[in-house]
């Protein structure tokens, strides 16, 4: 009787997962065919061996603090690697454009021509600043009214904690077309673009903004306090802030929107008993993000970069500021949130398939820092 | 009471699938540090289902959010811009030494050389079979390939090792 070899009844016979009526045929045929009786031998022989090699494989055990991590149930402080690349590079490159969007973008107008760009919450916010009103008398000294935020700019605790610079000198930063240092000077320009953008494009959002702003005049000395502990900057506040309860957040984010984020305004270090005892967030999990740790271009001269990205953390921040809360530090992806604009670069000519386009400047919270904005523009193609 | 016995569960869990799931992982994703953080991930995950949920399908769901995972992390690294061989060759390589590699290699057993070199969707199954113990029932959970297809590619990869395997009778011997 001729068998069938490929047919996978046969090593299904061996594994036992054949049916009673699929197994009592190959039974039979088994006894009528040494043919049949050799091939699920050899079988058998295989799977054995298979087993037994696959068995002396040395377990490849969690890391202890990934194990503690799991028993603790907490999540982990984990070094985001799926990209494949140092993550200070993205988050340096990335951290770089945010700071000309939103920080530097208030003094350096001149690097912010795209349309899109004022609709972002940070454009929200840099017209909140301005369109506020004096504070309130409960406001700590020194906080300042609109007048100073747009002649002083970011204070030095801007961006400090969502953004990174990278750590070169300016003559090290080669592109094409060369890096422009610009210590850029105040000006209105960027808030008049980001007003009028917004009128057309998001005035709900303005709108919210402002009823905040109100409820924040009318709670006062609170909401300045909270505004000024958490006081990070314009935007990178809401990026960096932790997330208030419901009564205290309206006020806090109208406060932080309102108070000007100067240092003089912080409380001292450690002085955050009210942060502390925030309970956490804890409705949706996010990993932890870690700032990274500045590299040298002489040691670590490559990078690469994934030019398909996540936008999903600028829907995110919307929906919680559509929310009246801010969102958690940890839900924002910075690059998520850069990479949801679009950018109205020239296109890449002659040969080249790309263009980049960097700029760098002063960080606003560390002068003697550079912040390097990268933009890379390909082709269009005709879909 | 409840919280000490979900511990136990997991910790069951942990010590069960640990290791089955960093290899299986490493398989997927090429790297041991970036599947012991999928698999980290996927406790994680556990820690937030209950257990009754998932009862009698522990590990088809374990290896299935293993799964998931691990593809997501290759699938973003194949967004990669690759280096050029020109910009590769400047660079040290992280591998190890040739002689390291043919070392691991002569120390791999015959099988798991021969193994090596079947098609990958033949590895998997044959992988979850032979080493996590899976049906073909709960291997079709995870894969989303059929019982029937399940069992058409571990036959044909167990065909192609006995194949190989007939022509090195030294290897067969051993198990006799």
């Amino acid at each position: 009787m001729k068998i069938h070899p490929d047919d996978p009844k046969w090593t299904a016979y061996v594994l036992g997962e054949l049916s009673g009526a699929e197994r009592a045929e190959v039974e039979r045929e088994l006894e009528s065919s040494a043919e049949a009786r050799e091939l699920v031998d050899e079988i058998r022989m295989t799977t054995v061996l298979l087993k037994d090699e696959l068995a002396e494989e040395a377990p490849v055990a969690l890391h202890a603090r990934q194990r503690d991590a799991v028993l603790s149930g907490d999540r982990p402080r984990r070094r985001r690697t799926v990209w494949g690349i140092p993550r200070w590079v993205f988050t340096g490159a990335a951290a770089a454009t945010l700071g000309a969007l939103i920080v530097v973008g208030v003094m350096m107008p001149s690097l912010l021509r795209s349309r899109q760009a004022a609709l972002s919450a940070s454009a929200g916010l840099a017209v909140d600043v301005s369109q506020q009103p004096s504070p309130p008398a409960g406001l700590p000294p020194g906080s300042g009214s609109q007048g100073q935020v747009q002649q002083q700019g970011p204070s030095p605790a801007v961006g400090s904690g969502g953004a990174q610079s990278i750590d070169v000198p300016p003559a090290d930063i080669r592109a094409k077309g060369g890096a422009k240092l610009q210590e850029g000077a105040p000006s209105l320009e960027v808030t008049q673009l980001f007003r009028s953008e917004l009128k057309d494009e998001d005035a709900s959002q303005t709108k919210v903004a402002r009823q905040q702003g109100q409820q924040q005049g009318q709670q006062g000395p609170q909401g300045g306090q909270q505004g000024a502990i958490a006081n990070k900057g314009v935007f990178t506040g809401v990026v960096t802030g932790r997330v208030l309860k419901a009564q205290q957040d309206s006020a806090a984010f109208a406060a932080e929107r309102r108070a000007v984020p100067f240092a003089s305004a912080l409380p001292p270090p450690g002085a955050r008993p009210d942060v502390v005892a925030r309970p956490p967030f804890n409705t949706e999990a996010y990993d932890r993000i870690e700032d990274n740790p500045f590299k040298a271009v002489a040691e670590n001269p490559l990078a690469t970069f994934s030019i398909d990205v996540d936008t999903a953390s600028y829907a995110n921040v919307r929906r919680f500021l559509n929310q009246n809360t801010l969102p958690p530090k940890d839900a924002v992806r910075i690059e998520e949130l850069i990479n949801y604009f679009t950018y109205d670069y020239a296109q890449p000519g002659g040969k080249h398939p790309i263009a980049v386009y960097t700029e760098a400047a002063a960080a606003p919270w560390k002068p003697d820092h550079r912040l390097v904005r990268i933009g890379v523009k390909a082709r269009d193609i005709d879909a | 009471m409840q919280h000490a016995s979900k511990c136990e569960w997991i910790v069951a869990a942990l010590s069960q699938y640990e290791s089955k799931l960093v290899r299986y992982a490493t398989w997927i994703a090429g790297d041991v540090e970036r599947a012991r953080e999928i698999v980290q991930e996927t406790f994680l995950r556990l820690c937030k289902e209950k257990p009754e949920r998932l009862n009698n399908h522990l590990p088809q769901w374990l290896f299935t959010v293993c799964r998931n995972l691990a593809f997501d992390v290759r699938r973003k690294d194949k967004r990669m811009t690759p280096l050029s061989e020109a910009d590769a060759a400047r660079y040290p390589s992280a591998a190890p030494r040739p002689g390291a590699a043919l070392e691991q290699k002569e120390a791999m057993g015959q099988v798991l050389r021969v193994l090596e070199t079947l098609p990958k969707n033949q590895r998997e199954v044959i992988y979850l079979k032979f080493r996590c113990d899976l049906s073909y029932k709960e291997i079709s959970e995870i894969t989303k390939l059929s019982v029937t297809n399940v069992g058409f590619l571990i036959h044909t990869a167990i065909q192609s090792l006995r194949k190989q395997l007939v022509t090195n009778p030294e290897a067969l011997r051993r198990t006799q």
